[in-house]
């Protein structure tokens, strides 16, 4: 009797716990099911229903505010849908991102923040998106891209992304940024060729501006290895003051990676005579991405590094300011080398690609296409500066927001641009300044370095080898950092590209040329 | 006495099976039915044909895995890590719980005990930035190397500081936490044993060594074994924070290659090839080491 009195609470908790289990896996049929119900309701919804649409996309900096929010609220209003965007921090968005892929979950429009890449062919080519070639043709801003953006995004000549589109000149490491305060100091003009660049950083070195012996002369950061096999990553614009290629170049039928180059040698022998003379950050090696070595030099401490024109917006400019009153930033648009060789990279002109799961039913996708069209439209850019008129600005003049304080910060917190999912076509998107002035000085930079671009002939192309084998560029990242750093001879770096040439490069080589000539061939 | 002995029927212990159900089905959930896919290590998995409809490739997974020219780099970095972590961290928190438990003083005890298990609780990013401000090319002690000895030395870049410094880091981390166990296990040896001893003139180490080291041996031993079984794991985050062009050679561990081919590039079934090498090999490791210490007339775990 006793005993069964003390069993009754136990059973019961016991019955209550496979109660919840049962209970948990039925709030998942029934979630399935929610999911499962629009599906089947769409295709008869007319133009007058609105769409709705879950979409992923990568978030730099804050959140907006997602509750009663005015400009989504718009936004919805006039694009007829019902739109519902998780944002997932750049940090965590791969990862995330790799899951939500995995996972199958129910998003009808996911962001590849890596364009064509690996991963991306992967997935097409298990079947993963709608093939969205044909949803394209009706549009009416989406197809203003650029062709060549749509050619290096397309994969056997389909579209199953839509480009996100950036300038085809500007983005990422394109322009040299170095502190005009400092060159003025010591009268120094904005460096022009490489040797003016090394005398400036020389001088900083020895007058050390930033005081206590912690100026960095010039502050880059170390190579993942992975992807890029040099020493150090943010130095694009002395490469191509060296001569060497956009990572491939075609010489006739020979196809030439940017170490094979002689001028490659001589490149890292001018990092290596500047990491001996103290010029180079000490702590490059350690530094893992673009994002420290910047924080670097809007800490006050580095007197170059290697960005774009979006870095002397003047937010940058008022963080330095906060170390330095006296802070100043002037960009190097072109860096000439010895026999005048320059250069900036022509990019794939576009930031993420736009893919819709195949888990989509057919007859949604049309929506979701115009909607990312009616996003890219003129109204919307003006709506993504400017958000909706008499709460985030009071009026929108000369591509530019007129906004009182409030607004502003209404703005902050709302962030319609945000919710813009596709961008208009622009070649000045880079050229981000609300000051007039800065703005046309990054438009005159843009148009300069659009006139020096250097293609990469391969650019759209993966090699299946090189994904598979993630480590083949990273033995000789480490010979090549070795050799920079007065620790090697040139002979290990040599051995290290000829085993390369001799080895995986051979397969490598030969994989981007098929695609390469199956695609030339066939026009 | 011989009937309380027999086996009762299943209508008798009914109650307790149903108790017990809950677990089982925890367990059969969570733990069995994702073992299922380990087959995808011999398919060519892709996530939209879904288990069943991927395509099979036989062993084609494993032979690229052990056909790769750095496996036996990865092997052999993967087990020296958790070597020097068996032989140089393991044994300091050995000796860290005996400092602990010799502290006579209760307060001066429960606040070293509290302070050495803090670190525990940062995350290894934390304890990244706080190795780079020290060992760093521009950290504090290269910062005095150059002022007083005008040198400075390649820490965190160059294979020879690698391993030192993940040791290092293990034991300032979790050197404290680890302890926890050991310190219970003290707790559960008979004052008595100390009190007769110290009647027939034992001297403070002899007491340690004759008392608190076998009262502990067991403990040890589980410890070890159940050590032995993640030796083919390496603390992901540590590692990979931790690694850079410069100390690839020493660096590049399973955990960090199943990131770039399984993760980056989408190759699941390449990742879960990987994972069930370790898996089995850790499997033969603790069964190995299991039978040693039962030969040695030790429990074990099994």
């Amino acid at each position: 009797m006793n005993i069964t009195k003390k069993l009754v609470p136990l059973v019961a908790s016991a019955a209550l716990m496979v109660t919840t289990l049962a209970g948990c896996a039925g709030d998942k049929n029934s979630a399935a099911g929610s999911t499962a119900a629009p599906e089947g309701s769409t295709p008869s919804g007319a133009a007058s229903k609105p769409a709705s649409i879950k979409a992923m996309t990568i978030l730099f900096g804050n959140p907006p505010e997602m509750t009663n929010n005015k400009a989504l609220e718009d936004l919805e209003k006039r694009g007829n849908v019902d739109l519902n965007v998780t944002f997932v921090p750049s940090e965590a968005y791969t990862d995330k991102l790799s899951v939500a892929v995995s996972a199958g979950d129910s998003y009808d429009l996911l962001l590849m923040d890596g364009g064509k890449d690996d991963k991306f062919n992967n997935l097409v080519k298990m079947g993963a998106f709608h093939d969205l070639t044909p949803y394209i043709e009706k549009t009416k801003n989406i197809s203003q891209i650029d062709e060549v953006v749509w050619n290096g995004a397309k994969i056997d000549g389909k579209s199953y992304g839509i480009p996100r589109p950036r300038g085809l000149y500007g983005g990422g490491e394109a322009n040299i940024l170095i502190r005009k305060d400092w060159l003025d100091k010591y009268s120094l003009p904005v460096p022009k060729t490489i040797d003016e660049l090394t005398n400036a950083l020389k001088v900083f070195k020895e007058k050390d501006p930033a005081g206590g012996g912690k100026t960095i002369p010039f502050t880059i950061y170390g190579s993942d290895g992975v992807n890029s096999p040099g020493p150090f990553s943010g130095v694009q614009p002395i490469q191509y003051a060296f001569g060497i290629p956009n990572v491939w170049k075609l010489d006739g039928d020979k196809v030439v990676r940017d170490f094979q180059t002689p001028e490659y040698k001589a490149f890292l022998e001018w990092l290596r005579d500047s990491w001996s003379k103290g010029l180079i950050d000490k702590d490059a090696p350690v530094l893992k991405n673009q994002g420290q070595a910047r924080s670097k030099f809007l800490a006050g401490t580095a007197g170059a590094f290697v960005g774009n024109v979006s870095d002397i917006v003047e937010t940058n400019v008022e963080k330095l300011k906060q170390t330095d009153p006296k802070a100043e930033i002037a960009i190097v648009d072109v860096l000439e080398g010895a026999n005048g060789q320059k250069g900036a990279s022509v990019l794939s002109g576009y930031y993420g690609l736009w893919a819709v799961p195949s888990s989509v039913p057919e007859d949604k996708v049309q929506q979701i296409v115009d909607f990312l069209d009616f996003t890219a439209s003129e109204e919307n850019v003006a709506f993504s500066k400017a958000g909706v008129t008499g709460i985030h600005s009071s009026e929108f003049k000369d591509g530019m927001a007129v906004q009182t304080e409030e607004q502003k910060k209404q703005y902050e917190l709302d962030k319609p641009n945000n919710f813009i999912l596709e961008n208009r076509a622009d070649p000045y998107v880079y050229a981000n300044s609300k000051e007039p002035d800065i703005l046309a000085l990054q438009k005159a930079t843009l148009d300069t370095i659009s006139k020096i671009g250097v293609e990469n002939p391969f650019l759209s192309y993966n090699s299946q080898y090189a994904s598979k084998n993630p480590d083949s560029y990273k033995k000789m990242s480490a010979v090549m950092t070795k050799y920079v750093l007065g620790e090697g001879a040139w002979e290990d770096v040599q051995k290290e590209i000829d085993a390369w040439t001799e080895g995986p490069g051979v397969q490598i080589t030969k994989e981007l040329q098929d695609q390469y000539n199956a695609e030339h061939s066939a026009k | 006495m011989q009937r309380a002995l027999r086996p009762k029927r299943f209508h008798q212990l009914w109650p307790f099976y149903l108790l017990a159900a809950p677990g089982i089905l925890y367990f059969l959930t969570f733990h069995y039915i994702p073992m299922t896919g380990l087959i995808l290590a011999f398919k060519e998995y892709s996530p939209f044909k879904g288990m069943m409809d991927s395509p099979w490739v036989g062993l084609d997974n494993f032979r690229q895995f052990f056909g790769t020219s750095d496996f036996y780099m990865l092997l052999k970095n993967t087990l020296l890590i958790s070597l020097l972590n068996l032989i140089i961290y393991f044994p300091f928190t050995i000796f860290l719980s005996l400092l602990l438990n010799e502290v006579r003083l209760k307060v001066f005890k429960r606040v070293s005990q509290t302070i050495v298990y803090l670190p525990h609780f940062l995350s290894w990013v934390v304890i990244y930035g706080i190795t780079i401000s020290f060992f760093g090319p521009s950290g504090v002690i290269n910062h005095y190397l150059g002022q007083w000895f005008d040198g400075s030395a390649n820490f965190l870049v160059s294979n020879e500081w690698f391993r030192p410094l993940v040791i290092f880091q293990s034991i300032w981390k979790d050197a404290g936490w680890g302890t926890i166990i050991f310190l219970a296990a003290l707790a559960g040896i008979n004052p008595e044993q100390y009190e007769a001893a110290k009647v027939d003139g034992a001297s403070r180490l002899q007491s340690i060594w004759h008392i608190t080291l076998p009262g502990i041996k067991g403990t040890i031993v589980i410890l070890l074994l159940l050590r032995l079984g993640s030796s083919m794991d390496s603390n992901f985050m540590q590692i990979f924070l931790m690694t850079n062009s410069l100390n690839l050679d020493v660096s590049n561990v399973f955990d960090l290659f199943v990131y770039h081919v399984g993760l980056e590039q989408f190759n699941y079934s390449f990742a879960i090839t990987v994972g069930m090498f370790k898996s089995v090999a850790s499997l033969i490791l603790v069964l190995g080491a299991n039978y040693a210490a039962k030969l040695l007339g030790e429990e074990g775990i099994f």
